[in-house]
C-alpha cells in the first residue's frame, strides 16, 4: 500500500502569556491508502490542530508532513494551496458550505479551483450527489437543505477532484444520532466501496469505533492506537 | 463564467438593501464628478467651436494687455489710422478697428448679468470678415450714423428690448438699437456694435482705436502674418485666435482642476462607503473566504473574489452615476440658462467624461476591495476556520 501522508515528530507550539503551550508534542504518524482512521482524545488534546497539520492548514513549528511524499515544510503557499486542492479532501464540523451556491454548485468548486472544464465537472458533481443520495437536492441552496444534506453535499464537495485522503473534523459534531450515524454510513461506504482514505476526528466514541484504527492523543501526544 | 465574478455577484444580491446604499453612494459621487466635469468640458468644447468658426484670426493689440483683446474702455491707446499700415502687410485681407465700450445692461458675453461689449467699429467689412453673420432685423450701421447700436444674437435674446429702445452705456449715455444679428452661436453673437466714429466722439477718443481685428487672405497662413505683423509693429502686441484660444483654456484648465479637486472630496466618500461595506461583508464571511482557501482556493483568487465583488459594486454605481451625472449637467444646463439667460457654453457630457467616470468608479472599487482582502490574507487560516 502507498503512504499517502506521513507526520515526522510534528510538533505545533503557542507561546501564551509567556508560557510555550505545545498543542502537538512530536507526533509521527503515517497514513497509508484505504486506511480509515480516528483521531479521537478529549477536549483541548490537540485533535484538530493536528489534523490542521496534516490537512496543511496550518504549518507545524517543528517537524515535517509529507502528503503523497511530498515535503510540504519548505512549501510555499501557493504550492500549499496546490497540495490541499489536489491531494486533501476536508469535511468540516460546520459543513461551511458556501451558501449563495446551489448543492451542485458547491461540489463543483473545487474542480473549478482546479481547472477542470464545465461539462466534466457537471458529471462528476452529478455522480458524486448520486452517490450520496442528494441528486435530487442538486439545485437546492444550502439553507434549504437539512444539516444531514448539507453535510453530505460537504462529503460530496470533498471528493470532488478524487483526493487521496479525506480529513474530517468532527463532521457528525453537529447532527443529532440518527443522522450522525447515516454520514457515518457514507463514510464507511466509501471507505469499503471505493478505497477512500479517511481520518476522522471525534470526541464520540461510537463515531471512532467505525475506524479501522484509532489513534488517541492527549496534551498533545500520541497517548495509544487501536486497531480493529 | 468565472465562479469568483458570481460568487461577487451573487453575494451583492444577497445583502440587497447595504448594496442598493453603496451603490446610492457611488451614483452621487460619480454623477456629482461628471456633472462638474461637463462644465468645464462645455466650456472648453464652446470655445474650441467659437474660435474655430468664421471670423478674424488676428488681433492688434497695446502691449501688456491681456491676451484676450478686451481693452477696457477709456484704454483706446492705438491710433485708428493705423488700420491703413497693417492693410498693407502682406497676407492681410481686412482690418477692423475696433473702439470698445461697455453697457451695464445684461447679456454680455453669455454670462447673463455681465456687461455687455459694445465694439465700435466701420461700417464696411463687418459681414465679410464673418461671412456666416446676418440681420435678423431693422438694419446694418452706418459710418455717419450718430448713437445707434446692433445687438449681437445672444445680447439680443438676453435684452427685453427691441428696435427703438435705448441700450445705456456705464457712462450713462445711450444708443438707439436699430438692428439685431440672428444668433447663430459664434463669437460675434456676443458683442453689441455701434459706428466707431460715434462711440469715439463719446468717450473723447476720436481717431483712437482700443484694437484692430484682421483677418488674413485666403491660403495665407495666420502664422506668417502673425509674424510679419509683428515685425512691422514692434511696439504692438500681435496675438492669433489659437493663442486666445490656448490662453483661454489654460485659465479654464485651472478650473476645471478645482472641479476636479472638488469632486475627489466627494469620490473619496465614495471610496469610503464602498470600503466599509466590504470590510463589513468581509468580516461577516470569515469563515466562508477560509473555507474557500481550505478546499484550495489560492490567495489570489480570494483577493480576485473580494475585489470583483468590490468592483462590481462600484461599476454598477458609476454606470448609473453617470446616467445621473448626465441629467444633471442638462439640469445644470437648465439652471443657467433660468439665472443667466442665453450663454455662449452649455455643459457637455464627452464620451471621454463617461469613460473616466467609469473608471474612476472601477478605481474606487478596486481600492475599497484591497483593504478587506489584505485584512482576509493576514489572518491565520485555521484561527478563521473556527471565526463565529
Amino acid at each position: 500500500m502507498a503512504t499517502i501522508l506521513e507526520a515526522r515528530k510534528i510538533e505545533k507550539k503557542y507561546t501564551l502569556g509567556g508560557q510555550t503551550v505545545y498543542a502537538v508534542a512530536g507526533i509521527d504518524m503515517t497514513v497509508e491508502e484505504g486506511d480509515f482512521i480516528s483521531i479521537m482524545g478529549p477536549s483541548g488534546s490537540g485533535k484538530t490542530t493536528l489534523l490542521n497539520l496534516l490537512g496543511c492548514i496550518d504549518r507545524p513549528t517543528a517537524g515535517r508532513v509529507l502528503v503523497a511524499g511530498r515535503d510540504t515544510t519548505e512549501m510555499n503557499a501557493s504550492d500549499i494551496d496546490r497540495i490541499r486542492l489536489h491531494n486533501i479532501g476536508f469535511v468540516f464540523q460546520r459543513i461551511n458550505l458556501i451558501p449563495i451556491l446551489s448543492a451542485q454548485e458547491n461540489v463543483e468548486l473545487p474542480m473549478e479551483l482546479a481547472g477542470v472544464g464545465a461539462a466534466q465537472r457537471h458529471r462528476r458533481a452529478g455522480e458524486l450527489l448520486d452517490t450520496l443520495g442528494m441528486s435530487r437536492r442538486a439545485h437546492h441552496r444550502p439553507g434549504q437543505l437539512s444539516a444531514g444534506e448539507q453535510q453530505r453535499i460537504g462529503i460530496a464537495r470533498s471528493l470532488a477532484n478524487n483526493p487521496g485522503v479525506i480529513l474530517a473534523d468532527e463532521p457528525t459534531g453537529n447532527l443529532d444520532s440518527k443522522t450522525a450515524a447515516l454520514i457515518m454510513d457514507c463514510f464507511k461506504t466509501l471507505n469499503r466501496d471505493r478505497g477512500q482514505t479517511l481520518i476522522l476526528v471525534t470526541h464520540d466514541p461510537d463515531v471512532g469505533a467505525s475506524a479501522a484504527r484509532s489513534i488517541v492523543i492527549r496534551d498533545g501526544r500520541l497517548d495509544f492506537e487501536t486497531f480493529s | 463564467m468565472k465562479s469568483y465574478v458570481t460568487l461577487g455577484y451573487r453575494n451583492l444580491s444577497r445583502r440587497r438593501s447595504r448594496s442598493l446604499l453603496t451603490v446610492l453612494g457611488i451614483v452621487l459621487a460619480i454623477g456629482f464628478t461628471v456633472g462638474l466635469l461637463s462644465i468645464s468640458e462645455g466650456v472648453m468644447r464652446s470655445i474650441d467651436e467659437m474660435f474655430r468658426s468664421s471670423g478674424p484670426d488676428l488681433f492688434v493689440v497695446p502691449k501688456n494687455v491681456s491676451k484676450m483683446p478686451f481693452g477696457f474702455q477709456g484704454t483706446a491707446t492705438l491710433k485708428e489710422k493705423q488700420a491703413e499700415a497693417i492693410r498693407a502687410v502682406p497676407g492681410v485681407a481686412i482690418v477692423e478697428p475696433v473702439y470698445l465700450a461697455f453697457s451695464p445692461e445684461g447679456g454680455g458675453a453669455g454670462f447673463g448679468y455681465a456687461m455687455t461689449m459694445v465694439s465700435g467699429i466701420p461700417e464696411k467689412d463687418f459681414f465679410k470678415m464673418r461671412p456666416t453673420a446676418t440681420l435678423e432685423k431693422g438694419r446694418w450701421l452706418k459710418d455717419d450714423d450718430g448713437p445707434v447700436v446692433v445687438l449681437g444674437g445672444m445680447v439680443a435674446e438676453n435684452m427685453d428690448k427691441g428696435l427703438g429702445d435705448k441700450l445705456e452705456l456705464i457712462t450713462g449715455q445711450k444708443l438707439e438699437i436699430i438692428g439685431r444679428l440672428k444668433k447663430n452661436n459664434e463669437a460675434y453673437d456676443m458683442f453689441a456694435y455701434a459706428p466707431i466714429k460715434a462711440v469715439q466722439k463719446m468717450f473723447g477718443g476720436s481717431g483712437r482705436a482700443s484694437y484692430f481685428l484682421i483677418k488674413s487672405a485666403d491660403g495665407v497662413e495666420t502664422k506668417e502674418v502673425a509674424a510679419r505683423l509683428k515685425a512691422a509693429f514692434p511696439k504692438q502686441d500681435v496675438q492669433t485666435m489659437n493663442d486666445i484660444m490656448q490662453q483661454a483654456k489654460k485659465m479654464l484648465g485651472i478650473a476645471r482642476g478645482i472641479h476636479f479637486g472638488v469632486s475627489c472630496f466627494a469620490l473619496i466618500i465614495g471610496v469610503l462607503f464602498v470600503a466599509c461595506t466590504m470590510i463589513m461583508s468581509v468580516a461577516e464571511r470569515v469563515r466562508e473566504f477560509a473555507t474557500l482557501m481550505v478546499i484550495g482556493a489560492s490567495r489570489a483568487y480570494v483577493v480576485k473574489l473580494i475585489i470583483s465583488e468590490s468592483i462590481t459594486l462600484s461599476a454598477i454605481g458609476g454606470l448609473f452615476g453617470c446616467l445621473f451625472g448626465y441629467i444633471l449637467s442638462k439640469a445644470i444646463n437648465q439652471l443657467i440658462h433660468h439665472f443667466f439667460g442665453e450663454t455662449f457654453f452649455s455643459t457637455y457630457v464627452s464620451p471621454r467624461i463617461f469613460i473616466t467616470g467609469i473608471v474612476i468608479a472601477v478605481i474606487i472599487g478596486a481600492f475599497a476591495g484591497l483593504f478587506p482582502a489584505y485584512m482576509i490574507m493576514k489572518r491565520n487560516l485555521a484561527d478563521s476556520l473556527r471565526y463565529e
